[in-house]
C-alpha cells in the first residue's frame, strides 16, 4: 500500500490528464473541478463481498418486482404491505407509466445502492438510487491509472478486476435493446456528470447524443445521422424523468425528446432506467424495502436498512419528536446530500421549527438513527487521517440476470466533522477493492 | 460504434479548426516572443487587425503575454484552447479518452507556460501535445468520415491564418491543393462560388488576390 501512496502525485496527474472532473454551479456559473482522489482504497474481503453481492442482487430484484407491480397489478397495495398513500403521493410516481411494460420487464437496469459499514461490522443500506445513479466511471478509470502508476501494489494484492463495467453496461443495454443502436443520452456539456456520460458511452461502445440528435417518428426513436436516420433500440438516459419528454412531462424542457413516451409505450425502445422509477427509491418507500423482499421473493433480507421512523405512524412520530436532537431527518424529495438535517447540529429554536414542519408535513420526512459508521483512512497532505465514507455499489439488471459490479464508488468527507460525502459538497472518492481471496 | 449527426459534424469541423488555431497561433507567438529578445519592432496593432480582434494592448510585451494567456479575452490563444478542449470533450466517445488526453495535456502545458519566465519552452509542449493528438486521432478514430471532417476543418483554419498573418505563404499552394482534394471526401455542404474560386486558384493556378482567397476559404462551408 505504501507504494500506492508514494505514487499519489502521479496518479492525480493521470486523473487530470484524462479530464476526470465533475461540474458544479456556483454563484450561477458552471465550474469544472477535478474530483479529489485518495489513493488508499476501501478493501472488502472476498467473504464479505459474497454477502454484499447476494444482498444487493436480492434488493434490486425485489425493487424491480415492486416497480412492475406498482405500474401493473398493484398486489402489494391490495395486500396492505405498502400503504397506497406512500405510492400515490410520492413525487416519483408517474401516472403516465401506468400499464406500460418496459422491454423484457426490467425497470431498474442500473441501480446505485448507497451503504455504510457500521462500527458493529454490519453493512447498512442508506438509500436506493434507481433513476440515474452516477459515479461508476470514477473508480473505473482510477483503477486503470492506479495499476499503471503502481504495478507492484496490484501484483501483490489479489484485487478483482473492475474494468469490465463498460462491457457489463453494453450487455445490459443489448439484452433489452428492441433493435437498433445503443445511445447514451446526456443533457449536455454543462451537466455535473458530463465526464461520466461521455466516458461510459465510450466504454460501452454507444453513441453519445443530446436532444437535437434524436427524434421520434411513427412511435420510433431515431438518431439523426447525416446518412439518414438510424433506429435507436436502447437509450441510457442521464436526464431526469420530468425533462425527458416535453409533451408528456415538463412542457418547458428543452433538453428532452418530444414524443419519446409514445415510442416507449409502443415498446419500440428500451429506456434505461425506466420512467417512474422514482416511486421505488423514494426515501419513504425505503422503509418498506425489507417487506418487499419478503413479499416478492419469500426471502429474509440479507442487507439491513438503517433504523428508520415514519412521521405518519403515530408511534414513530412520538419517538421522532422525543429524540429529534439525536436523529437524522431527511426530506424525501431531496437528493445529493441536500435536505439532510442532523438534529444534534440544530439550535433549540431550529429544533422547534423542525418539529413544527414535521407535524405540518409528516409525509415529507423520514427520520433515521445516526449510524455510527466506520471511518476510513485517507491521506491528507501526507498524513493519514480518518474520515466518514460511504459506498455506492452498482447493480446491473438485464433481461437474463442481475449482476453486482465487483467494485463501487467510495466517497468520503474531507471535512473531519461532516457525514456528508457527496462530491457536490466537496467530498472526494476512493477506489473500492474486492479481494479475490 | 460511431454515427455522425449534423451537430457532431459541426463539432468535428470546429475541433479541427481550433486545434489548428492553437497550433499555428502558438507557433506564431513563439516567433514573436523571440523578436522581443532583440527588441525587433512588432506591429501588433496590424496583427490584431488582420486577425479581426480588439487591440487593448499597451505594448509588444503586453500583447505577447495577454494574447497568449488571457483566458478572459475571447480571441486569445488560451480562449481558443478552451474552445478546442470543449469541442474535444463532447466528442470523447468518437476520439476515445487516450486521444482526448493529449488535448488535456496541451491545456495543462499552456497553464505552465503562463506561469513560466521562459514561456516558449513550455509552449513547445503545447505543440508536441497537439501533434501527438493528431497522430493519435488518425490512428484511433475508425470512422473515415469523422477524420476527414476534422482534417478539413484544420486545413481551412491553416489557410485562413496563413492569409491573415502572412505566415508561411510559400506553402499556400500546397495547402490549397490539400484542401480541395480533401473536401470531396466529406459530406460537408460547400458554397459553390467559394469552391469555384478555390479550384481556379488551386488547380488552374489562376491568380486570385489573397483577400478574395481568404473570403472564399472562410465562406467555403455551411457549418
Amino acid at each position: 500500500m505504501n507504494d500506492l501512496i508514494r505514487h499519489e502525485r502521479q496518479i492525480n496527474q493521470q486523473l487530470a490528464r484524462y479530464g476526470v472532473r465533475f461540474g458544479i454551479y456556483k454563484n450561477g456559473t458552471f465550474q469544472e473541478r477535478l474530483f479529489p482522489f485518495d489513493t488508499l482504497p476501501r478493501i472488502i474481503t472476498a467473504e464479505e463481498w459474497e454477502g454484499l453481492r447476494k444482498g444487493l442482487i436480492q434488493r434490486v430484484n425485489a425493487l424491480n418486482c415492486f416497480l412492475r407491480d406498482i405500474y401493473g397489478e398493484k398486489r402489494i397495495l391490495a395486500d396492505g404491505i405498502v400503504p397506497e398513500d406512500f405510492v400515490y403521493r410520492s413525487p416519483g410516481y408517474l401516472p403516465p407509466c401506468e400499464g406500460i411494460k418496459p422491454p423484457k420487464g426490467v425497470y431498474s437496469h442500473i441501480s446505485g445502492i448507497d451503504l455504510v459499514k457500521g462500527k458493529d461490522g454490519v453493512w447498512y443500506v442508506l438509500e436506493d438510487n434507481l433513476r440515474i445513479p452516477s459515479g461508476a466511471s470514477y473508480p473505473l478509470i482510477a483503477r486503470g491509472l492506479c495499476r499503471r502508476c503502481s504495478p507492484e501494489t496490484f501484483r501483490h494484492n489479489h484485487v478483482v478486476d473492475n474494468r469490465n463495467y463498460g462491457e457489463l453496461l453494453r450487455r445490459t443495454m443489448d439484452s433489452v435493446n428492441t433493435g437498433g443502436i445503443n445511445v447514451v443520452f446526456t443533457p449536455g456539456r454543462y451537466n455535473a456528470a458530463y465526464f461520466e456520460h461521455s466516458y461510459l458511452a465510450e466504454k460501452a461502445g454507444a453513441v453519445l447524443a443530446e436532444a437535437g440528435d434524436l427524434c421520434v417518428r411513427d412511435s420510433t426513436l431515431y438518431y439523426r445521422s447525416v446518412h439518414g436516420d438510424e433506429k435507436v433500440g436502447a437509450i441510457y438516459r442521464r436526464v431526469s424523468d420530468e425533462y425527458m419528454d416535453p409533451l408528456c412531462f415538463e412542457p418547458s424542457s428543452l433538453i428532452g425528446i418530444p414524443n419519446l413516451m409514445t415510442a416507449y409505450r409502443a415498446g419500440n425502445v428500451a429506456v434505461l432506467n425506466a420512467f417512474g422509477n422514482g416511486v421505488a427509491d423514494d426515501k419513504g418507500i425505503y422503509y418498506f424495502v425489507p417487506k418487499m423482499i419478503r413479499y416478492y421473493l419469500g426471502e429474509e433480507p440479507i442487507l439491513s436498512n438503517a433504523p428508520t421512523y415514519l412521521p405518519i405512524d403515530d408511534k414513530d412520530l412520538k419517538y421522532i419528536l422525543d429524540h429529534l436532537d439525536t436523529l437524522v431527518i431527511k426530506d424525501v424529495a431531496e437528493a445529493g446530500g441536500y435536505g439532510v438535517v442532523f438534529g444534534s447540529k440544530l439550535t433549540k429554536s431550529q429544533l422547534e421549527e423542525l418539529r413544527q414542519t414535521i407535524l405540518d408535513k409528516p409525509r415529507r420526512f423520514i427520520a433515521q438513527e445516526v449510524i455510527d459508521f466506520q471511518d476510513l483512512p485517507i491521506m491528507d497532505e501526507g498524513k493519514q487521517v480518518e474520515r466518514k465514507a460511504d459506498l455506492r455499489a452498482f447493480v446491473l439488471s438485464g433481461a437474463e440476470e442481475t449482476v453486482a459490479w465487483p467494485s463501487g464508488l467510495t466517497r468520503f468527507s474531507r471535512n473531519p466533522d461532516s457525514f456528508i460525502v457527496n462530491s457536490s459538497q466537496g467530498g472526494g472518492f476512493k477506489d473500492t477493492w474486492i479481494l479475490s481471496r | 460504434m460511431d454515427s455522425v449527426t449534423l451537430s457532431k459534424q459541426n463539432r468535428l469541423f470546429w475541433l479541427g479548426r481550433y486545434v489548428e488555431r492553437v497550433y499555428t497561433t502558438t507557433q506564431f507567438m513563439m516567433n514573436q516572443l523571440d523578436h522581443l529578445i532583440d527588441e525587433t519592432p512588432m506591429d501588433y496593432v496590424t496583427i490584431c487587425q488582420r486577425l479581426g480582434v480588439a487591440c487593448p494592448y499597451t505594448d509588444a510585451e503586453d500583447f505577447c503575454h495577454r494574447f497568449l494567456f488571457d483566458a478572459d479575452a475571447p480571441c486569445s490563444v488560451r480562449s481558443s484552447m478552451e474552445a478546442m478542449l470543449g469541442n474535444g470533450i463532447v466528442l470523447r466517445e468518437t476520439l476515445t479518452s487516450p486521444t482526448l488526453a493529449y488535448l488535456q495535456m496541451a491545456e495543462a502545458a499552456m497553464d505552465l507556460a503562463s506561469r513560466s519566465d521562459s514561456p516558449a519552452v513550455e509552449l513547445q509542449w503545447v505543440l508536441d501535445d497537439l501533434m501527438s493528438f493528431r497522430g493519435s486521432f488518425d490512428d484511433t478514430v475508425d470512422a473515415e468520415e469523422a477524420r476527414n471532417i476534422t482534417k478539413t476543418g484544420g486545413m481551412v483554419e491553416r489557410l485562413s491564418l496563413m492569409l491573415r498573418l502572412n505566415w508561411h505563404l510559400e506553402r499556400l499552394d500546397r495547402e490549397l491543393k490539400k484542401l480541395v482534394n480533401r473536401l470531396y471526401k466529406t459530406d460537408l455542404t460547400t458554397q459553390s462560388q467559394a469552391l469555384e474560386l478555390l479550384e481556379r486558384r488551386a488547380l488552374a493556378e489562376e491568380p486570385v488576390p489573397n483577400d478574395q482567397l481568404l473570403t472564399a476559404v472562410e465562406g467555403l462551408f455551411v457549418v
